[in-house]
């Protein structure tokens, strides 16, 4: 069984306190970071410790130069940065790794001309995710021109996150649709990220945004009553106490207020993603229509 | 279908046919404009894909001068597509060797298109021969002539010593739209045609093939001659046709073929595949052409070769640019 399969919470974790901190983290399926600098060494310490059944790694793309190549039975995910990565840089990777099958690529947009990653990845049948909390004012045309790039590609064989969740469940009007907290595994009491200092919180830009829920040896229960948490479970309560534009804008379905402050909620800044959520729903709406009765079965999902 | 990858040239070879194509004056124009983005390339890719293509031919410019020529063909074949690069072969050494590490016999070929080493600098000679010393037998000889007289034999050298492929590719220039280039003129064929056949008798003597490229009018040849090309032909059954490929830009564009480039060009996102491209151009052609019938000859409409296809009637491009008045072969053959 899939680690993501089961009701347990997920803790993305550094590789270092993985090793140092197994006790601690019995409870969790462990997303396990396996950062640039990491060595071979490092790799074989990790995998000797991680139950496949409960772990996914999580390689920054050079790391996976130092991995083994095979490592079946693990899920791996392996995350493209952004300047660093040249079409060689991904070529070499997927040499490195041809006889293991099943990898996903997380890419960073945080930076323009990241998106040619996430096309050339997502081209060569590679399942791609788009990092959206990079989708700041910066990286909204790299998310743009991947985002074309989804809609528009001729020979498309893969997904590209999330992308196709989003525009899938508009164009089925699904009763549940996710939203972006959901989409990028952000879902409060299910998710939980360590920083590297061992801080415990919802994510990763909640960890670089000071958002805290408490430590590691604090526990979940502690964590589960500080002031971050509290406030993260009822956001969308959250932001209509504080009459947040975002409660009336017409993309509030999909985003539910993923790119408000936590600090301040009636501070949004969200032109690039609301854009780009514009567009996804203009996207779901033609889709929908081919896809009814005697509409053009050629638009593809 | 073809890709074209840049618009940069190291060679300025008064013959070219993408001349026009080809920037006169790097300085003047911005990255993008030269080389193509990788977005375009990877579009470009899907729709070879799209189009059930199993071959993806690069041309330029000169298409090794991209700074990423090397990642694109590793590229291509991890999308189980073959390569058939078109290039003149000067390539630095080490970008050289790296591609000859890189490539994987029989899925990636080369046509080198190579000028008599009389017209080469010492450097661009020195590129060249290393170029087919490390990639030899991959590599296709191909020239093109565009005026009588040139001497063929150092191909045949070439051949042996870089043990190329044992066949040659011969090309005639054509006319581009605004005739800047030095084509060859249609009084110019039979002398030229005559050469082209004394070319084929030393190559079938040294077991070697003969590849006529698009354009060349098969009423010049005797039956003698055809039976010659013929059986010395690598696609038995084709001797010379128009083929009028699909060229792709570095801006996403495609157009018809440089000599017929100036009827459009059109952004390939528009279309499904390439058979949809095809269908778009040969419209517009129909369109714009109705009073020029095909042929470089005023025989060409009855002739037998062009309604079964085997003959391109000389290159479109005489048509479209040229004198509506067409020459009879008889007046060109005689005057020769």
């Amino acid at each position: 069984m899939r680690p993501n399969s089961e009701n347990a919470p997920v803790l993305n974790v550094p590789w270092d306190r993985f090793v140092e901190d197994r006790a601690l983290l019995e409870p969790f399926v462990c997303h396990i970071r396996l950062s640039a600098s990491v060595t071979p060494v490092d790799i074989a310490q990790v995998l000797r410790l991680a139950d496949p059944a409960r772990s996914t790694l999580l390689f920054e793309g050079p790391a996976l130069l130092n991995a083994p190549t095979m490592l079946a039975p693990y899920e791996v995910h392996v995350e493209v940065g952004v300047a660093e990565y040249g079409l060689g840089d991904l070529l070499n990777l997927l040499d490195h790794i041809e006889t293991h099958g099943g990898l996903r690529f997380t890419v960073d947009c945080g930076a323009a001309g990241s998106h040619e990653a996430a096309v050339v990845l997502a081209s060569l049948g590679h399942p791609v995710t788009t990092r959206i909390d990079s989708l700041g004012d910066s990286g909204g045309q790299s998310f743009e021109e991947t985002l074309d790039y989804f809609l528009h590609a001729k020979a498309l064989t893969s997904q590209i996150e999330p992308f196709f969740t989003l525009i899938r469940s508009e164009a089925r009007n699904a009763e549940k649709r996710p939203n972006l907290w959901q989409v990028n595994g952000e879902r409060i009491g299910r998710h939980f990220y360590m920083s590297d200092k061992g801080e415990v919180t919802l994510s990763r830009r909640l960890a670089s945004e000071g958002v805290l829920f408490g430590t590691l040896e604090d526990g979940m229960d502690a964590w589960k009553q500080s002031e971050p948490y509290q406030m993260l479970a009822r956001w969308e309560w959250v932001l209509r106490e504080h009459s947040s534009p975002c409660t009336s804008c017409e993309v509030f379905k999909m985003c539910s207020g993923y790119f408000a402050d936590l600090h301040s909620p009636r501070d949004v800044t969200c032109e690039a993603a609301k854009s780009m959520l514009l567009d996804l729903a203009a996207a779901a709406a033609v889709l929908r229509q081919a896809t009814s009765p005697g509409g053009d079965a050629r638009v593809h999902a | 279908m073809n890709l074209l990858l840049t618009t940069t040239c190291n060679r300025r070879c008064e013959y070219c046919f993408a001349a026009e194509y080809v920037e006169r004056d790097a300085e003047d124009l911005q990255e993008d404009e030269r080389f193509i983005s990788l977005r375009h390339f990877v579009e470009a890719i899907d729709f070879f894909v799209a189009s059930n293509e199993r071959r993806v031919s690069l041309l330029g410019g000169e298409p090794t001068l991209h700074p990423l020529f090397n990642n694109f063909v590793r590229y291509i074949l991890k999308r189980n597509l073959d390569v058939q690069v078109f290039t003149n072969g000067i390539m630095p050494e080490a970008a050289c060797e790296e591609l000859a590490a890189r490539i994987i016999p029989d899925r990636v070929a080369f046509t080198v298109n190579i000028n008599p080493p009389s017209l080469r600098t010492t450097r661009e000679d020195a590129l060249v021969r290393n170029f087919l010393a490390s990639l030899g037998p991959a590599c296709t000889p191909g020239i093109n002539i565009n005026k009588p007289g040139l001497d063929l034999d150092f191909v045949i050298e070439h051949i042996e010593e870089f043990k190329l492929r044992r066949v040659v590719r011969v090309g005639i220039s054509h006319p581009t739209r605004n005739r800047e280039t030095r084509h060859l003129q249609i009084e110019e064929y039979p002398s030229v045609l005559k050469q082209v056949v004394h070319f084929a008798r030393r190559l079938e003597e040294k077991e070697i093939q003969i590849s006529l490229d698009c354009g060349f009018p098969l009423c010049l040849f005797t039956d003698e001659d055809l039976g010659l090309l013929a059986r010395n032909s690598p696609a038995r059954k084709q001797i010379s046709s128009c083929q009028s490929a699909i060229d792709i830009g570095v801006d996403g564009t495609a157009w018809k073929c440089f000599p017929l480039q100036s009827l459009g060009a059109v952004p390939i996102h528009r279309f499904a595949n390439v058979q949809e491209l095809f269908q778009f151009f040969g419209a517009l052609e129909r369109q714009s052409r109705p009073d020029r019938p095909g042929g470089i000859f005023s025989e060409c409409q009855e002739c037998v070769f062009q309604r079964r296809n085997q003959c391109g009637s000389g290159c479109q491009g005489y048509s479209l640019f040229g004198s509506k008045d067409k020459p009879s072969k008889e007046t060109i053959i005689n005057a020769s």
